[in-house]
């Protein structure tokens, strides 16, 4: 039992609290009376925002309907392509800028530099060079995650303790078995955050361009469903969109806990 | 960016401390006390019972330890003693009011230092920080909390950040931080647990001055016997967990105390092994208990 | 004489920083002119572009030109009140969230979903709302900005050392007091590195939004260039876009650097100590 502060209040009551998934699921139910209320009393038009219970229907249907599904793979497919190309690259270039130190500082100017532009900004360019396909979504992608999974790599690496490399060398390691048993064993913790950050920044680059050009995926079913005015399939799409970038935020969080329990003082750091 | 540490400032041979104030003991009309005082944690397995009816009082102006083994509930029952935490049972008063609460006229030092002076405030404004918005003006406060720095002697370090001082400096500015509210009463959590031997004694000794100038009362947790045998009128031994009073003992030694001559005192050897048994006793009856959060 | 090795020596460190970048440029210089691209364009042609666009205006308007009040003003304007919007919100409603702990939970998993949600793909539902105006940018601006700051605040209440709460509560400080001598200096770190994530967001979505739909600013002036296949002048938008980023970046650091000082301090203090 942990304190907590009521500046210059009673002492806290000790009664049992309320537990906190009560609370939350009074929550999502509050949200969905509220703007069923909005709806309802016409504070709000019913073309810009559709009734929950149309919007929950509109989700079944979507979920069970396998155009939809086939879009969802489409763009969910895009997000693999770039995760896989950029990791791929990104990690052992970090791990090689962060080892050597004379690169390092060179190449985190140049790091720096380069995720200043977002990936957004290359659109018009990436269009007339790529179409309007798969291509298109995974160059984006890739050069918004890039930088940061590298730039991660890079920290990692130099976050090894050095006295960790000390103990090593007094055992008589060499430099393969320092930087099999010592950096990289330093770096993962960080290289999982990069990646955690670059899953989330990956899934919204490929939904952007498929909202602002693309020819597939579930941002372009959105968008259509926007012309054609149906906005309850359009707030189901969005729902369904948002249940999925949680599943990859916990699913990759959830693996960095499984991978590398032994960085959670690093977590939360990146970006 | 570290000061240098200057601990040694006042040898105790040279200051001119009379007895204490606390010698009038048993005269002197109660300040604090405890009746049966019980206080439970709820935890995932039920109820754990971290103190079990806890009796006894501390007069105006004494200085009174409270030892026990580690994990005996010692850190629960200052915390209720403080007000910080409530009691699940008994009574506490302070100056024969029921307490609810913090009070006023209670000042209290922590053993972890580096996490109980607010690093953004510099030295000064640590100290100034429980008298503020309490219509005192501000001339005032800014010589209560001179005169609080010097107490410790710490008038130079005013303008710096508690980081940028030693371990035994930063809890010598917390220990101003209480003195600057000018209590009645002092609470002091194992207040030299987490500083070195040479340190030590001199912030014990530092301690025993400022009793002798403030007439303040001290309630004084330690788990450490020699201290608080050497500090205290009386040590008040916990047992192991469910706490309760094992024993309260009156300590006779002569004020004011030396670091070398009191210890030699054959009195001190008899009072040291008597509480040293009582607490190994206690440690051995019931060590299956878990350990104090 | 010392000034002069003092000089000296800051350019070596410059050039240990910067020369990867300088060579990488004039890497892109040299393909880009054989390969004669028209899509991308070498690199001194861009900055030429940028000074002709940006630059070429007048001293008495700090040599900005014409084009860069009326794009780049537009731009800026939204941006700041965007971000100004979710600061304000975020940083009041979590630290509400932080101290009331019942409504930290009654929210919680809604603002997981929000969070979650791709803040882009509002941008269907925004343009609904608002129609092409300056306030569906304002509006996506702030909302994909408001998470970082707002779970960050959260995140520094509650995160607060119980030592340092048990410590203010046993003084028995007034409320105010408490908010403004511990509450918040305490949770200004988090604060403050949750602000300096959003301002990079803050960056892509005024540039998203303004390609999506708009009829002025930088992501605006993108697409016009496209279509005119203005390419020089397309990417010096880009590198004013970066540029923005960098300043912003610069801007944290230095706040960082002065208002979060005891911060480094105190984390230098304790890893000493142990």
């Amino acid at each position: 039992m942990t304190t907590v502060a009521q500046p210059a209040g009673p002492v806290a009551q000790a009664r049992r609290p309320t537990p906190t998934w009560v609370l939350g699921t009074a929550g999502v139910v509050t949200m969905f009376v509220v703007w069923d209320l909005l709806v309802r009393s016409g504070a709000v038009s019913r073309d810009s925002l559709p009734y929950p219970g149309d919007t929950l229907a509109r989700l079944a249907e979507l979920l069970t309907d396998p155009l939809f599904l086939g879009q969802v793979v489409q763009t969910l497919w895009a997000w693999v392509i770039s995760m896989l190309v950029a990791s791929v690259v990104a990690v052992p270039l970090g791990l090689a800028l962060g080892y050597f130190a004379t690169l390092y500082r060179p190449a985190s100017a140049v790091v720096h530099a380069a995720r200043s532009v977002p990936s957004s900004a290359f659109l018009p360019v990436a269009i007339l060079l790529f179409g309007l396909g798969t291509q298109m979504k995974v160059s984006l992608s890739v050069y918004a995650v890039f930088w940061p999974i590298l730039l991660n790599a890079m920290y990692g690496v130099r976050d090894a303790e050095p006295l960790m490399l000390t103990a090593g060398r007094s055992m008589g390691w060499g430099q393969r078995r320092l930087l099999t048993r010592i950096v990289l064993p330093s770096a993962a913790p960080a290289i999982a955050t990069g990646l955690r950050v670059a899953s989330s920044t990956a899934l919204i680059v490929v939904l952007s361009a498929e909202l602002l050009g693309a020819t597939s995926g579930v941002g372009t079913v959105i968008t259509t469903y926007q012309e054609a005015q149906r906005p309850d399939y359009v707030y189901a799409g969005i729902l369904i969109v948002g249940i999925l970038g949680m599943l990859i935020y916990y699913g990759f969080h959830f693996a960095e806990r499984l991978l590398v329990p032994w960085g959670h003082a690093q977590r939360g750091e990146g970006r | 960016m570290t000061t240098s540490d200057t601990e040694g400032t006042s040898p105790v041979g040279a200051t001119k401390t009379s007895g204490g104030p606390g010698h009038a003991a048993g005269l002197a009309e109660p300040i604090l006390e405890a009746h049966g005082v019980t206080k439970s944690y709820r935890s995932r397995q039920g109820d754990v019972l971290a103190v079990r009816s806890i009796d006894f009082s501390v007069s105006r102006g004494e200085f009174v330890s409270v030892v026990g083994p580690s994990g005996c509930g010692k850190t629960t029952l200052m915390m209720c003693i403080a007000g910080l935490l409530p009691v699940t049972g008994g009574s506490l008063t302070f100056r024969g009011q029921a307490m609810t609460g913090p009070q006023e006229g209670v000042a209290v030092v922590f053993q972890d230092y580096s996490r109980s002076l607010f690093p953004w405030l510099t030295v000064e404004k640590n100290v100034a920080l429980p008298l503020r918005d309490r219509g005192i003006p501000r001339a005032d406060i800014e010589r209560r909390v001179e005169r609080a720095l010097e107490m410790v002697n710490l008038g130079h370090a005013a303008g710096l950040y508690p980081w940028q001082l030693s371990g035994g400096m930063q809890q010598r500015v917390a220990i101003a931080r209480g003195l600057a509210v000018e209590p009645e009463m002092l609470i002091m959590d194992e207040p030299f647990a987490s500083v070195d031997a040479q340190t030590r004694a001199n912030l014990e000794d530092l301690l025993l001055e400022i009793w002798a100038e403030t007439g303040t009362t001290i309630l004084f947790v330690t788990h450490d016997i020699d201290e608080a045998v050497y500090l205290s009128d009386r040590v008040v031994v916990l047992s192991q967990g469910p706490s309760v009073v094992v024993e309260d003992i009156t300590v006779r030694l002569d004020r004011p105390r030396h670091q070398i001559d009191t210890k030699q005192v054959p009195l001190f050897g008899e009072l040291r092994a008597e509480v040293f048994g009582l607490v190994m006793a206690s440690d051995r009856r019931t060590s299956l208990s878990g350990e104090e959060s | 004489m010392s000034r002069v090795r003092g000089l000296l020596r800051g350019l070596v460190r410059a050039a240990q920083w910067l020369w990867l970048l300088a060579v990488l440029l004039v890497v892109w210089e040299v393909v880009a002119r054989q390969a004669e691209s028209l899509f991308i364009p070498p690199f001194s042609r861009i900055v030429v572009a940028f000074v002709d666009n940006w630059l070429s205006g007048d001293p008495a308007s700090l040599f900005l030109s014409d084009q860069f009040w009326a794009d780049v003003l537009p731009s800026l304007a939204r941006l700041a009140a965007g971000y100004g919007l979710a600061c304000a919100i975020g940083v009041v409603v979590g630290i509400v969230l932080g101290v009331w702990h019942q409504a930290g939970a009654f929210l919680n998993p809604l603002i997981r979903l929000g969070m979650s949600v791709p803040v882009t793909m509002l941008l269907p539902i925004a343009i609904v709302f608002f129609g092409i105006t300056s306030g569906m940018n304002v509006s996506l601006i702030a909302l994909g900005c408001l998470w970082p700051i707002l779970v960050n605040t959260y995140d520094g209440v509650r995160g607060l050392d119980t030592v340092v709460t048990t410590t203010a509560l046993s003084m028995r400080l007034s409320r105010r007091r408490y908010f403004l001598s511990v509450l918040l200096p305490g949770a200004s770190p988090s604060i403050i590195a949750g602000m300096r994530i959003s301002i990079g967001i803050a960056l892509v979505l005024m540039v998203i939004s303004e390609l999506y739909a708009a009829t002025s600013g930088l992501g605006f002036y993108i697409v016009e260039q496209q279509k005119l296949f203005r390419f020089p002048e397309l990417w010096s938008a880009i590198l004013l876009v970066a540029l923005l980023g960098i300043l912003f970046n610069a801007a944290f650091a230095l706040l960082e650097r002065s208002a979060l000082r005891w911060h480094r301090g105190a984390k230098a203090g304790s890893e000493r100590a142990s």
